[in-house]
């Protein structure tokens, strides 16, 4: 099949080379493929926007043809050697070899340059007015590191629907353990560099997968659980995506991004069903109301925005998270979330206490503009489960009516949602933990974080049961 | 003489260039230990020449390597092996060898998160405080201000922001690196090359696993930097290398000159290289500040350029002023201007130390008086007079918050008194600072415990008494070691421990038998600012004032000795007055430690200093410029033309229109009043006109507290509310020029100038206007333009104000020259 069209696109090529008159054909994804992903990793940093140096600007494709302050062609169609875009790759002149202070392209990006050039410099896709980020395609992620130096910091945890598996986030990969034995049973390769969210399907046979690179690129995904092929990326993002969730029919996920939006995609095809822009930091945590009804985020910014689950609207802000007069007064980044099977929503972060509130009650409470003298008693529903933190929690679950939250105080606290009253604290983590997951059939509790020591506790004792490290080693 | 005389020809002939060549080579250090892998070395060349000084050559010296277990590449060393070997070093046909130890070569060297992680976030300007550095950081990343918190700044790194700052797996992939290098989007821009020795730092701390936990290795104590304290640079050997040693706290060293943090003062005048080569840009002086963690040193560069047609035409000099004075400006090549006439004399010295015009009457004999020490004399006259202790016991008051409102009941006219008695007894300094730092008692009844009284918190009195006594502003250490100084937080709260058993009560000021401070970051119980004493219970600020009036001491006396020079010359030696920092040098450090060490050998004698600097040429020197000195104004080439103070003007104007006392009724009202105030003891009204008379109320320049009259807000007369001598404001506004043309003050005073000088004659009035308003009689040209407007007007007291409005607001009057 690959070498099917590997023959004409090289045909295409012969014919534009025999022609020079031919016109561009826009069939082959050299560009999008080979070129674009280069020039956005190695050069769009400083030649985009208002700033750009040299005033040459080559994120999209239209900018990227027309010459910046040295009036130079960028791209001489079939002639690189006078193309400037390729002359600033290859120049002896250290001052005008780009990228400046850096190293050189490697040999392999420079001749697909090169080779492009010769082929007439043509751009694959329908709009090149189109921000070169947006046509890029999903990358196609290194293997893992065979022996780990260290145990990777972990993200993301998540226990089979039967609870026999333990799903851990590692480097470009995800470690299969068994949740008995410890054992390692499979590695599922060829993922992003870090996992921030696994999610198995209801019916254990593929995991949403979340994650990317911090600062560069996000991705979420439909794997294999038992191969980790990806079966379907959902999308890609400009930052890492910290956070994903299935509806409760699993027909639908969402996804939130460092790049601060959240999107929504239908599994059966992969079709993007909308996309929200409005927290103003990374988005940290997203969750689906039971009823289907709202999918809520959290962020960095401080705020939980409830949104309508059908078409991504703005339903209501919850403010909890900052508030200027006691209880809980401070502005507290928000990292974790979770809806219970009533509706309840409970957040957590910083400050020391988990917020429980309702959608519509914060809605109401929210009013409007006009009652700002009632401002302190906005939220007022708000239940807090408190506990006495130094650190933010960074990862929260609800199972059975018990929630456990854990951070950068190397513990785990486990309150009951109803009476908001601490039950256990399962001690014995010596870092900061990011991550956990919790099975309630079988009463496990599984927790990781920085020093990448994953534990496997008992809920209903508290005991620790097991101890294994983030690594294939 | 005849031996250079061949050696010349005999380059010449042989065609050498080296007409310069270095009498003798010195190279820095004499020998260099090479501790561990990443160990480095910085050698520094100097070629020392016959009659000009140094010269660097680093640059161009070779250097060959015995045994060769290092290398070197422009001075820079890098092991190799371990053993033993030495380098020579040839420049200008000399050769130097220094001995090198190589060890540790076969141990792991893990790169060090507080002293070189961190030093490297300063050196890229990461932690800066307009970036990273600022109290809520830049892009949801925040760091201490010039790494200050390792603690802080280790979580916000590594665990901090989900850990997306730092990839162990994959260093490269680090935003930490990846930002500055612009490989991602960064609103900070590129700061960080590939190249730049930063970067290997970075990468290999976060490989090696972004290890934090070295906060028990020892600390960095002292930082070395060589050449220093002073280098001179002359053309075309424009360019200094740096070599910086950091030594820690276990006694090793270490060569820190790629790792430290360049700043230069004065851009035009100076460059520096991020590896410490420093380069001359035009002729003048400016400092090099070497930063590394909270360590800061400065060398102060002085670029020399020979000014065409320049000749040193040896001015003559009246005492060491002058001689520090000349020598540094024959250095840079800017000739001085030559002495003012008498009459510009005479009014600049009355103003500068009594703040007052002289009278007519004065500067009529001054000027007729043909004694050669008649400025001598006129300055000893002044020192002794009333109005020089007011004048400056009120620029002194400007400082310490002597206002009604502060210190209510009278107090502020108490303290205010008390300041004006120690310059009329030329009280010692270090005994008025005593006194004031020591005070304890009523406010009613002793006047310098106002001090406290006047100043609210603790931390100001920190604030204030490091500004006013030691002319540092260590405001900024109240939260993080200061940034461009080696104030640290723990200095800032050690001054405080001083007065932390210092207690008010109401009006009275007592010392308590505890209190500690303690460090806001560490909670650690900290000593007193000073030496230990050895008695816990005395009163800590018994030994904190004796060590700062103690002689030796490296604030006191210089910054008294340049507030003096401030305020005879509008500029102090260093400058601003309360700005002492090694980043911001004295223009000439040898006149400024020649003064204190005047002002310490005559027991703190103020009126002395005073004496000696109005004594100098530098001070009765013209303000005009010539083309050897024009561009010259921080040296004191040229007397610095300012306009006049506030309180300067209004008394000038209000003496010109002849509507205040003169000194002379002065005495005769006070002597009225005090009849009246004795026949009526009772009498609260005799009584108030007679104190308001002795505290010289109506004269702006001599009374106790300040007024604050719209026409004195105008001109910046301080409030009084803090210890800064920038509150009092000197740049011009509009509100300035209105209120000299059409303002009530100007106008009302008039009216009465029309009724005084009405009574004289036409060629009189000229006169006596132009001896009061400018302290010389009028020329030529101004009496003919003047004379038949007087004869021909129509109404002469609608002239004569005319007159002396016009007069008013000429820049020669409004202006100190």
């Amino acid at each position: 099949m690959s070498h099917f069209f590997r023959s004409v696109h090289w045909l295409a090529l012969a014919i534009i080379v025999a022609s020079v008159s031919a016109p561009s054909l826009a069939a082959d994804k050299v560009f999008s493929v080979e070129i674009a992903p280069v020039l956005v990793s190695r050069c769009i940093s400083c030649h985009a926007g208002q700033k750009a140096k040299g005033d040459y600007r080559l994120h999209t494709f239209k900018n990227l043809t027309e010459p910046g302050n040295s009036d130079s062609k960028p791209i001489v169609p079939g002639k690189p050697e006078e193309s400037e875009l390729y002359r600033r790759l290859v120049t002896a002149k250290a001052a005008e070899r780009m990228p400046p202070g850096d190293d050189p392209l490697t040999a392999d990006e420079i001749a697909a340059i090169k080779s492009w050039i010769i082929a007439g410099g043509t751009f694959d896709r329908p709009d090149p007015a189109a921000h070169l980020r947006s046509i890029l395609p999903p990358r196609n992620h290194p293997l893992s590191p065979e022996k780990y130096p260290a145990p990777a910091a972990v993200f993301a945890l998540a226990f089979s629907p039967d609870g026999s598996e333990l799903a851990v986030g590692g480097v470009n990969e995800i470690l299969i353990r068994d949740v008995s034995t410890g054992k390692l049973l499979r590695r599922l390769q060829r993922l992003p560099a870090r996992i921030h969210s696994i999610i198995y399907s209801a019916d254990g046979k593929s995991l949403l997968v979340a994650g990317g690179t911090s600062g560069e690129y996000g991705e979420v995904s439909l794997a294999d659980a038992q191969t980790g092929k990806r079966l379907r990326v959902f999308g890609l993002f400009d930052d890492i995506v910290l956070s994903a969730a299935f509806s409760a029919d699993g027909k639908t996920i969402v996804a939130g991004s460092a790049d601060r939006t959240v999107r929504a995609y239908q599994v059966s095809d992969g079709a993007e069903l909308w996309r929200s822009a409005l927290h103003s930091d990374w988005i940290t945590g997203v969750a689906w109301s039971k009823d289907g009804r709202f999918v809520a985020t959290a962020s960095k910014d401080r705020t939980v925005k409830v949104l309508e689950a059908a078409t991504g609207k703005l339903f209501t802000t919850f403010n909890g998270h900052r508030r200027q007069y006691a209880p809980h007064a401070g502005q507290f980044e928000v990292y974790a979330l979770a809806f219970d099977a009533t509706g309840t929503a409970y957040s957590a972060g910083g400050g020391a206490a988990i917020r429980a509130w309702e959608p519509e009650k914060t809605r109401e409470e929210n009013g409007s503009a006009a009652d700002m003298e009632e401002r302190f008693k906005k939220a007022g529903h708000t239940r807090y489960l408190d506990f006495p933190a130094g650190k933010p929690v960074f990862a929260m679950v609800l199972g059975d009516g018990q929630l456990f939250s854990a951070g950068g105080d190397r513990l785990i606290r486990q309150h009951d949602a109803a009476t908001g009253k601490i039950v256990h604290e399962f001690t014995g983590h010596a870092d900061w933990i990011y991550a956990v997951a919790v099975h309630p059939a079988t009463n496990h509790l599984a927790s990781g974080g920085f020093d990448g020591e994953i534990r496997i506790w008992d809920t209903k004792t508290g005991n620790g049961l097991a101890t294994f490290k983030a690594s294939p080693n | 003489m005849r031996l250079f005389f061949s050696l010349l020809i005999c380059f010449t002939a042989t065609g050498m260039v080296a007409a310069d060549a270095p009498v003798k080579i010195e190279v820095h250090p004499a020998k260099l230990l090479l501790g561990s892998k990443r160990a480095t070395g910085q050698i520094v060349v100097t070629g020392h020449e016959s009659g000009v000084g140094f010269r660097d050559l680093t640059a161009e010296a070779t250097y060959a390597v015995g045994e060769p277990l290092v290398e070197v590449q422009e001075g820079r060393v890098n092991p190799l092996k371990d053993g033993e070997t030495h380098i020579s070093v040839s420049a200008g046909g000399q050769t130097v060898k220094i001995p090198v130890t190589i060890t540790g070569q076969s141990k792991p060297d893990l790169v060090r998160f507080r002293t070189e992680t961190l030093a490297v976030l300063t050196k890229q300007g990461c932690n800066s405080g307009s970036c990273h550095g600022s109290p809520d950081g830049k892009g949801g990343f925040g760091l201490s201000l010039f790494g200050y918190d390792p603690v802080a700044d280790a979580e916000s790194i590594v665990r901090g922001g989900l850990n997306r700052r730092v990839d162990l797996f994959n260093a490269t992939d680090s935003l930490l690196l990846k930002k500055p290098m612009m490989r991602v989007d960064h609103v900070g821009g590129k700061r960080l090359n590939k190249n730049d020795p930063g970067y290997a730092i970075l990468h290999d701390w976060i490989s090696q696993g972004t290890k934090t936990d070295d906060g028990n290795l020892p600390t960095c104590v002292k930082l070395v930097v060589y050449p220093g304290p002073a280098r001179v640079l002359t053309t075309p050997h424009l360019t200094q290398q740096l070599s910086i040693t950091a030594e820690f706290a276990d006694g090793s060293s270490r060569d820190v000159t790629t790792l430290a943090t360049y700043d230069v003062s004065h851009k035009e005048i100076l460059s520096v290289s991020d590896r410490g080569r420093v380069t001359g840009l035009k002729r003048g002086q400016g400092a090099v500040s070497v930063r590394y963690l909270n360590h800061l040193e400065s060398v102060h560069f002085t670029i020399i350029e020979p000014v065409p047609g320049f000749r040193w035409n040896d001015p003559p000099e009246a005492n060491m002023a002058d001689k520090h004075i000349h020598t540094k400006l024959k250095q840079l090549q800017i000739q001085p201007s030559g002495q003012c006439d008498d009459a510009t004399f005479i009014r600049r010295v009355f103003l500068d130390l009594t703040g007052l015009l002289p009278s007519f009457e004065k500067t009529n004999a001054f000027l007729t008086d043909t004694a050669t020490d008649k400025r001598a004399k006129i300055i000893d006259e002044l020192l002794e007079s009333e109005e020089f202790a007011r004048y400056w016991a009120l620029r002194t008051a400007d400082l310490m918050r002597v206002n009604v409102k502060t210190l209510p009941e009278g107090r502020a006219e108490l303290l205010g008194r008390w300041l004006i008695e120690g310059y009329r007894k030329n009280t010692p300094f270090d005994q008025v600072a005593k006194e004031i730092l020591t005070a304890t008692g009523d406010g009613l009844a002793v006047p310098p415990a106002n001090y406290f009284l006047a100043i609210p918190s603790a931390e100001d009195l920190t604030e204030t008494t490091a500004q006013l006594f030691m002319g540092s502003r260590v405001n900024c250490a109240k939260c993080h070691n200061h940034p461009f100084e080696n104030w640290t937080q723990e200095d800032y709260y050690r001054i405080s421990a001083v007065f932390a058993r210092v207690k008010k009560t109401g009006k009275i000021v007592s010392i308590s038998a505890d209190g500690e401070t303690r460090h806001p970051a560490t909670g650690k119980t900290l000593t007193p600012f000073g030496p230990a004493t050895s008695d816990p219970k005395a009163d800590r600020r018994l030994a904190f004032a004796d060590w700062l009036t103690k002689p030796g001491n490296p604030y006191f006396a210089r910054v008294e000795v340049n507030r003096i020079w401030a305020r005879l010359f509008g500029r102090g030696i260093v400058h601003p007055v309360d700005d002492f920092r090694s980043s911001n040098p004295p223009a000439i450090p040898e006149l400024l430690d020649a003064l204190a060490a005047d002002f310490e050998r005559t027991g703190y004698d103020r009126k002395h200093i005073i004496r000696l600097v109005c004594n100098s040429q530098t001070y009765q020197r013209s303000a005009a410029t010539n083309n050897f000195n024009e561009a010259d104004d921080v040296l004191f080439s040229h007397y610095p033309v300012r306009r006049l103070s506030a309180e300067q003007l209004l008394d000038g104007i209000g003496q010109v229109t002849g509507t205040l006392h003169t000194p002379a009724e002065l005495t005769v009202a006070i002597a009225t009043a005090e009849k009246q105030a004795a026949a009526k003891p009772n009498d609260k009204r005799a009584q108030t006109t007679l104190q308001r008379l002795k505290d010289r109320s109506e004269y702006a320049t001599q009374r106790l507290t300040p007024e604050q009259s719209v026409f004195l807000k105008a001109f910046g007369q301080p409030k009084r509310e803090s210890p800064c001598a920038c509150e009092r404001i000197d740049e011009p506004t509009v509100d300035q020029a209105l209120q000299l043309l059409n303002g009530p003050i100007v106008a009302n005073r008039l009216a009465k100038a029309a009724e005084a000088y009405g009574k004289l004659t036409d060629e009189e009035l000229i006169r006596q206007l132009w001896l009061t308003a400018l302290a010389r009689l009028p020329n030529a040209a101004e009496s003919a333009k003047v004379l038949p407007l007087l004869k021909k007007s129509a109404s002469r007291p609608d002239t004569i104000k005319d007159l002396v409005w016009a007069v008013i607001n000429t820049r020669e009057f409004l202006l100190q020259h």
